[in-house]
């Protein structure tokens, strides 16, 4: 197997798998499961809490290990050219060097700004009504900063292959 | 044709005050998910030319 493989096909292979782990569930928090915590909870007796105790704690933590996941396997992707996506210092690596910026802001959000507010909200952490309520807004807006930046870098991530450089060098 | 009753009243009422309030009119448009989606849009094709005009 040589290191060409390992590095390309493999690496590439497991940053896609981890990638798709993490934006799935970031889409699940934001697209189905406030639908299903509206729906749950206008039931009776209501059920919402069921999917905020046994749901949320579960799909967190693959949401904030695959968020890890992926950035480490795009870092080992980028190997020797990491300084180049990140500080554009190569027209050839800007498309993904955006994309790279973007993931890691969203990394950020993930662990700094998402995981330590939901902690609050779901009880993990002790935290009075008022903290809480704060901490569910940041979380929320982190979230959905989140999903907005996902949807340009997707695009930088899929577009950063050299098939795509004559739309961008126009 | 004049709109009169509670109805139009309540629906001035609520249009006044918001005019009177500054943050009031604001909107986070990721508050809304269809917002947060076209900004996401708008945001992708302002980096798209950004990068076009770095490369």
């Amino acid at each position: 197997m040589s290191w060409d493989f390992i590095h390309y096909g493999l690496g590439r292979w497991l940053h896609i798998l981890f990638g798709v782990m993490w934006v799935g569930l970031l889409y699940y928090f934001n697209f189905v499961q406030p639908e299903a915590l509206k729906r749950a909870n206008a039931q009776t007796p209501p059920a919402g809490a069921t999917i905020t105790k046994h749901v949320m704690p579960v799909a967190l933590a693959w949401f904030r290990w695959a968020a890890v996941g992926t950035w480490v396997m795009g870092a080992f992707l980028l190997g020797d050219r990491f300084n180049q996506a990140f500080l554009f210092r190569e027209p050839a690596y800007v498309p993904i060097g955006i994309g790279a910026w973007l993931g890691t802001i969203m990394l950020f959000n993930v662990w700094v700004l998402i995981w330590p507010n939901q902690k609050r909200v779901l009880g993990l952490v002790a935290a009075s009504e008022e903290e809480r309520a704060k901490a569910r807004r940041v979380a929320f807006l982190a979230s959905r900063i989140n999903v907005m930046l996902s949807i340009p870098m997707i695009f930088f991530m899929a577009s950063s292959g050299m098939m795509h450089y004559p739309v961008f060098a126009g | 044709m004049i709109i009169a009753g509670p109805r139009a009243t309540a629906c001035y009422d609520r249009a006044h005050s918001r005019s009177l309030d500054p943050e009031a009119n604001m909107k986070n448009p990721l508050d809304s998910l269809w917002g947060t989606v076209l900004a996401g849009l708008v945001l992708t094709v302002v980096l798209f030319y950004l990068a076009r005009t770095m490369m």
